[in-house]
């Protein structure tokens, strides 16, 4: 039997097992619903964190989605895989979180829409623990609230801007901008803070 | 020379991402403790639903009663000429009576123990008044009994009352231990 033969032995018990655990968890077994929690709750964590960009936060809700899952797991039918269902769970619950935490004053003006296109000073954020971050994250983190969230949906999750729009409740175009300026925002703060990541791409204008 | 970093640069960086972090804290034991609240208040939910009809059968008992002890004077006077051994009650009748009010005050007191005695003060102001609603009904029929001892209707009535308040007692349960739940936020 050779490696790559047992890789796909692993994966293939990995994923019996936790349909195993599923089964299980949706019966209301609590220890099965502990082993899908320790399968699963670093890439949430990872999402969270990089959608909030706040270690405080991202806890917080990594825990509110387990328990959202917990009370929602019955309508997982299988017709994806479970990782999958599960961030978008995590997606919405952190949709959620960020709108019932926004400001009257975020509510009625568009204040960050407002901002220019440069990384705003306010938009910076308290990154205790840098240290075990990636570089690439720590600029991420960086970003305005809604170029970040398309940014991290669109190029870190995979998520499509028609079903970005939808979540976020805005237009395609808006969605597809927010990326560029995004992008365009990542790549001034990457240039600004140079020897910190290799770009072996780097361009001559 | 202006240095730029292309889209091919960037997407290789964002791939490299690792794709998991670990929290800091334990995140599990805020996570149990409420998903633990959640399946009880589910129950709790549950039985609350339960409660409700209980509660209109208490009413509606009540009410019967009301009427049945308007009319009694005038049921016992019809009854009379046919049951003629109303003048003398068989004794088994009053035994039968006493039996049965024996047999559910310990019933109920072994439900209320096994509850651990609770505080019935515990419960909301509308439910106390059920349960009072009920046991003046059971009192009123063993009154009405003490009277017309021989009559079935008003020993089957006796009977309902008295399952109906146990029935209460034990759907009130959980309301008279939420005074102590503490549900936890995580």
């Amino acid at each position: 039997m050779n490696n790559s033969q047992v890789i796909d032995a692993k994966k293939l018990f990995a994923t019996s097992q936790e349909q195993e655990w599923i089964a299980q968890a949706k019966q209301g077994s609590q220890s099965a619903f502990h082993q899908l929690y320790e399968m699963h709750h670093r890439q949430v964590y990872a999402l969270c964190w990089r959608m909030l960009a706040d270690k405080d936060s991202a806890e917080d809700v990594c825990q509110e989605v387990f328990v959202v899952l917990w009370q929602k797991i019955n309508n997982f039918r299988g017709e994806s895989k479970f990782s999958t269902w599960l961030h978008s769970v995590a997606s919405n619950v952190v949709l959620t979180h960020l709108r019932k935490h926004k400001s009257w004053l975020q509510r009625v003006f568009s204040i960050e829409d407002q901002t220019s296109h440069s990384l705003p000073e306010e938009a910076a954020v308290e990154l205790d623990d840098s240290s075990e971050l990636e570089e690439l994250d720590k600029h991420i983190a960086k970003l305005p609230e809604r170029a970040r969230l398309v940014f991290v949906l669109f190029a870190v999750e995979g998520y499509r801007h028609e079903e970005i729009a939808k979540m976020l409740k805005m237009a395609v175009g808006s969605s597809k901008s927010q990326y560029h300026r995004a992008k365009a925002l990542l790549k001034e703060s990457l240039m600004a803070s140079p020897g910190e990541i290799a770009f072996a791409g780097v361009n001559d204008e | 020379m202006n240095k730029q970093i292309s889209d091919q640069a960037l997407a290789t960086h964002i791939d490299r991402l690792p794709k998991e972090m670990k929290p800091e804290r334990d995140l599990w034991s805020g996570i149990e403790r409420a998903i633990q609240n959640k399946s009880q208040e589910g129950s709790l939910e549950h039985k609350k639903t339960n409660v409700v009809p209980m509660a209109w059968a208490a009413s509606i008992i009540a009410a019967v009663l009301v009427a049945w002890i308007s009319f009694a004077p005038t049921t016992s006077k019809l009854s009379m000429p046919l049951t003629a051994a109303n003048d003398n009650p068989k004794p088994s009748s009053a035994l039968l009576v006493t039996s049965m009010q024996e047999s559910f005050q310990q019933q109920k007191q072994a439900m209320l123990v096994s509850y651990g005695t609770p505080d019935m003060t515990n419960l909301p102001t509308k439910m106390q008044e059920q349960l009072i609603e009920l046991a003046q009904a059971r009192k009123a029929i063993e009154k009405a009994l003490a009277n017309d001892v021989n009559n079935a209707d008003l020993l089957n009535l006796l009977r309902f009352t008295q399952q109906q308040e146990l029935n209460l007692l034990q759907k009130l349960y959980p309301y008279m231990n939420s005074k102590n739940a503490k549900w936890q936020t995580i």
